[in-house]
């Protein structure tokens, strides 16, 4: 157990774990109140447009994945509000060309794109320092964020027509929580890629919600459960030699059902 | 009188269909007023107009004399009862302290909380106060944002269907509350109930899209049959109590 950690691979992939568990917690908690699943998802996907960028001019995917899932959220924010036409259709509109973009982008871009799998399903053993200093940076933006604007996100969440009434920026605050979802999915790509990251960014709030009732908890509880149950699934997916990202989302989502059968039939 | 709400020819349209056309009206401060009439008659919409939610298409409305966003903060609003979702992560407390919003970096002060458990205590929900929305009833659920809507200890109280899915026991306490409150600000309700809003209020108003009369209830009745386009009785809820006042 203990050589395990002696790999410098295997220290980075800890820390990653703890790093994400903390955006996904605290910006988790509000995809899941205020049912923005589906956008979230769109976001993640139309961030491969930008892994695609970083492929053809050859910068780190990920960098070139902050503006253009920032972009993403602000198109899918206005889309969902201002276009005449339905929600899902915009999302999913947004979403697949975001992802042909990505594909265009790599067609071009000579020579065979090797690890392009990592993007897709995530490689929490090829985060090297530099992502680490990344996600630790794209955490502090999170966490100052919701620190400072928790009233207004906490508003929009749960009454957006009451919030205008109260005097809340409600479109400002709505593209401003979606552009934190847009960073949460950079912190991911790496850890459990573009497919996988939706799982993330919704089990374990919803599974805190659970156990709690009130916002400020269910972040640290949320981030918990996540430490724990990344931490396990990397374990895991060491010890048997299988794909970390995926083996992360099962054993969240197995101790997602066993939490939730557990809760009805105690009561 | 001082005038709390002008509204001044004003027209409302949604692609093309005419929901309000030419509502002139004038709320007085410290006055209860009642708006009434069908469903699908504007109500809702004139009442959003006043807190700036909606635009009219034409015409003119003024809140303490000034752009109803404007006016906001010296607003409260209940807004109808609507499907809403109360699995959200949320207490009664807090769902009330977000009446007192002041605006982005302002935090919510000790009188916000102080004035949460006064309003709280007035509306008889103290002891809910730690309680998630989802295990409240409907009732009580009306209570907590009718307190969100009165913590703002605003000038004028817009109410929409504020008796809907209240229990008749509270409808009672809630009429009492409300003459009590009237001494203090402008009351504007929406209602269904004609028979209980007419012992209570000053004015009736009764829209159908347009605005047929604005009177004392006595003269409201009169017209009632017009509005609605058939004939009304006017029958008591539960509890006994007087149609009109005495003359």
């Amino acid at each position: 157990m203990l050589e395990f950690f002696e790999y410098q691979f295997m220290q980075n992939a800890f820390i990653a774990a703890t790093l994400i568990s903390i955006a996904c917690g605290v910006v988790g908690t509000y995809i899941v109140a205020k049912r923005i699943v589906s956008i979230s998802g769109g976001i993640s996907h139309a961030a491969f447009g930008g892994v695609g960028l970083g492929y053809f001019l050859g910068l780190n995917p990920v960098i070139t994945a902050i503006p253009f899932s920032v972009i993403a959220a602000f198109l899918m924010g206005i889309a969902t509000k201002k276009v005449k036409i339905s929600e899902d259709t915009a999302i999913g509109i947004l979403w697949s060309v975001g992802m042909s973009l990505g594909i265009i982008f790599i067609s071009l871009t000579p020579g065979y794109a090797a690890d392009l799998f990592n993007y897709l399903f995530g490689n929490i053993l090829t985060v090297t320092r530099t992502d680490l200093w990344m996600m630790l940076i794209l955490d502090f933006i999170i966490v100052a964020s919701v620190i400072l604007f928790n009233r207004e996100f906490t508003a929009i969440s749960f009454d957006e027509e009451f919030s205008k009434v109260l005097g809340v920026p409600v479109n400002l605050f709505y593209l401003l929580l979606l552009t934190l979802v847009a960073l949460s999915v950079v912190i991911l790509i790496k850890v459990v890629g573009i497919i996988l990251v939706i799982a993330l960014l919704t089990i374990p709030a919803v599974t805190a919600r659970q156990f709690t009732s009130r916002i400020p908890r269910l972040m640290v509880l949320a981030s918990i459960i996540g430490i724990i149950f990344t931490s396990a699934g990397l374990w895991l997916s060491y010890i048997l030699d299988v794909s970390s990202g995926a083996t992360i989302v099962m054993i969240l989502a197995t101790f997602f059902i066993i939490t939730y059968i557990g809760k009805e039939l105690v009561g | 009188m001082e005038k709390a709400v002008e509204i001044k020819k004003l027209h409302y349209k949604i692609n093309n269909k005419t929901i309000l056309e030419d509502i002139s009206l004038e709320i007085y401060k410290r006055e209860f007023l009642a708006i009434i009439g069908p469903n699908g008659g504007g109500k809702t919409t004139l009442l959003k107009m006043i807190i700036g939610l909606l635009k009219p298409t034409k015409g003119n409305i003024k809140v303490f004399g000034l752009k109803p966003e404007t006016a906001r903060k010296k607003i409260g609003y209940l807004p109808q009862r609507r499907h809403f979702d109360t699995d959200f992560p949320i207490n009664v407390f807090e769902t009330v302290l977000m009446g007192c919003y002041h605006g982005p970096l302002k935090g919510y002060s000790r009188e916000d909380k102080e004035k949460v458990d006064k309003w709280l205590e007035r509306l008889e929900i103290d002891h809910l106060k730690e309680e998630r929305l989802d295990n409240l009833s409907g009732g009580q659920l009306q209570r907590v944002f009718l307190a969100r809507a009165l913590v703002r200890e605003g000038e004028l109280l817009l109410l929409d269907e504020p008796t809907s899915s209240v229990d008749p026991l509270f409808q009672e306490k809630f009429y009492e509350l409300l003459d009590e409150l009237k001494h203090e600000m402008a009351i504007v309700m929406v209602s269904h109930d004609i028979g209980m809003v007419a012992a209570h209020v000053d004015r009736i108003a009764c829209l159908n899209q347009k605005l047929f009369s604005h009177g004392t209830p006595e003269e409201a009745l009169e017209c009632i049959e017009d509005v609605y386009k058939c004939p009304v009785e006017l029958i008591a809820h539960g509890i006994p109590h007087r149609v009109l006042r005495k003359h």
